[in-house]
């Protein structure tokens, strides 16, 4: 093990020691003022059971990281799928779950601008679907779901696979991951103490202005905290950086959550225990990878 | 502009569980270990092992004390009728998630079910499963047993047999409760055996609820008596 794999082991187990205590605190605060707080030790004791297969690929090596977020992609597809009823067709699932598997092909060979186009094949092969079967109803909703789909949980997904190959790439996703994910866990933790107003009744009651405001400095914060995983970067990119993960994280959490809405159901699956499906735990880190993969790059280069 | 998409369900529990070519051989791969655990650490006997055997549909229903009850009635059928046989599992419990939702379907060929009342899509699969020359499993219990005794049955036992006229075998399966109990992580290495009654006919009877329970009555009584019988054999 070298010393970046060190500092990452180290930081996430003291990470989730840390959010131990704060939530054993915050619980206490929040029973005080008449909050239910059953669910947030199930949330809590869940992160050991998700942190393990994503740290360990993630220092083992370049490949390994980007073979399990192939996966996840694939698995976060098919949770989708589900919801959405996409899942009768068969053949068109297939196609799907091949076009992702493409678009994760070029990241293992660097290939970033194959990467970047690769997205256009896929859609132009799911287009192609009516034509060689010879049908037309019903294929402009099969057809959105399926391209929605693959770039979203492919192609956004995949930047963060991506992100590895970097020369910096271990500590740069590492951060991301520990920011994106603590600013959920921020949301959560500052909502059900402080929360009064609502943010977007409609779409997702439980989150507040105050749970927003505080994630943000919070996330702010954690950034200039960990600072030297990413020492190049100036300070003024850095508070940009962490400002958009808090925001687009947030966005990421509410695109699924519309998705929910508009289906009508409340999980989008039952793997992780207290969070639901995988999507209900990496909703958030699908819309920002790819902000934070492109910050990165175009201003500090592979 | 008006929404009209229709976005289709989930798949149900029924529809997680289609057997294909894949799942009937990694079935048959894992009974093979599970045959071998049972007659090598559970030391496992079969008593009146004839009256299991034949090609005819039938209904198998036994007292249910532990996870390890349905491994047991598996390991009783002949390995190349594994696919034949089919459990009736509580949706609620083994639904739950993905991880016990595997274990079920690979080990045990679950048909899912509500506990609080039998669903139209399960009977017409159960009936469909029936007509092709399968076994069905039930615990007629409805749950596992907390002290090892026989309880009440209930009678949804009584209306499968009633609503599918075919033979139903009483079976008590003993020993599994030592092995693991309700709670217990690992099995212990104790001696199970499973008692196979004679096959009873209802198909005299007249389809009603009082039937129902009188014919899950008469089924209690069986597997209590061939409790009786073996207890000192």
């Amino acid at each position: 093990m070298n010393n970046d794999a060190k500092t990452v082991v180290w930081i996430a187990g003291s990470l989730l020691g840390f959010f131990g205590l704060i939530v054993a605190l915050w619980s206490g605060i929040a029973q005080a003022r008449g909050r239910n707080v059953k669910s947030i030790w199930t949330r809590y004791l869940a992160w050991f059971l998700i942190a393990p297969p994503i740290i360990i690929p993630l220092i083992w090596g370049r490949v390994p990281f980007i073979v399990l977020m192939g996966l996840l992609s694939l698995l976060c597809f098919r949770e989708y799928a589900h919801a959405v009823g996409l899942w009768r067709d068969k053949a068109l699932m297939w196609i799907c779950y091949i076009g992702i598997v493409c678009i994760y092909g070029p990241i293992f060979g660097f290939e970033y601008g194959i990467f970047q186009a690769m997205p256009i094949y896929v859609i132009a092969f799911i287009l192609t679907v009516p034509m060689h079967r010879d049908e037309y109803e019903h294929m402009i909703q099969k057809i959105c779901l399926a391209v929605l789909g693959v770039v979203y949980f492919g192609w956004f997904f995949s930047h963060l696979a991506y992100l590895r190959n970097l020369s910096y790439g271990m500590l740069a996703t590492f951060l991301l991951i520990l920011l994106v994910e603590s600013n959920d866990a921020c949301a959560y933790l500052w909502g059900t103490v402080f929360g009064k107003h609502k943010l977007i009744p409609r779409l997702s009651p439980n989150k507040t202005v105050e749970g927003m405001f505080g994630s943000i400095l919070s996330v702010v914060g954690l950034a200039f905290a960990f600072r030297f995983l990413i020492p190049f970067v100036s300070a003024a990119h850095l508070a940009v950086l962490a400002l958009a993960v808090s925001v687009f994280g947030m966005c990421g959490d509410l695109t699924i959550s519309f998705i929910k809405r508009d289906l009508k159901i409340k999980d989008m699956g039952s793997l992780i225990p207290g969070h639901g499906g995988l999507l209900d735990r990496f909703d958030s880190i699908i819309f920002t990878a790819p902000i934070f993969f492109h910050f990165l790059r175009y201003l500090y280069g592979e | 502009m008006e929404n009209d998409w229709q976005f289709d369900r989930p798949p149900s529990a029924l529809e997680l569980v289609q057997n294909n070519f894949f799942s009937n051989f990694l079935r048959t791969v894992l009974h093979v270990f599970v045959r071998l655990s049972f007659r090598y650490y559970h030391r496992f006997q079969i008593l009146n092992k004839e009256r299991l055997a034949g090609v005819q549909a039938k209904i198998i229903a036994a007292n249910h004390a532990s996870h390890l009850d349905v491994l047991a009635l598996f390991s009783a059928f002949p390995l190349r009728d594994i696919n034949r046989v089919r459990t009736f599992a509580a949706k609620d419990y083994f639904f739950k998630n993905p991880f016990l939702r595997c274990m079920a379907f690979f080990f045990a060929n679950v048909i899912p079910i509500d506990r609080q009342g039998w669903s139209a899509e399960s009977l017409a699969y159960a009936g469909r499963s029936l007509a092709a020359g399968g076994i069905l499993i039930i615990f007629p219990e409805g749950t596992r047993s907390v002290d090892g005794e026989i309880h009440a049955f209930r009678p949804g036992t009584g209306m499968l047999a009633l609503r599918y006229r075919v033979p139903m075998i009483p079976v008590y399966i003993d020993g599994t409760f030592s092995c693991q109990k309700k709670g217990d992580c690992f099995p212990k290495p104790h001696k199970i055996r499973v008692v196979a009654g004679a096959p009873v006919d209802f198909s005299r009877l007249e389809n009603t609820r009082q039937n129902w329970e009188a014919v899950s009555c008469e089924l209690e009584l069986r597997i209590k008596n061939l409790k009786e019988e073996i207890k000192h054999v």
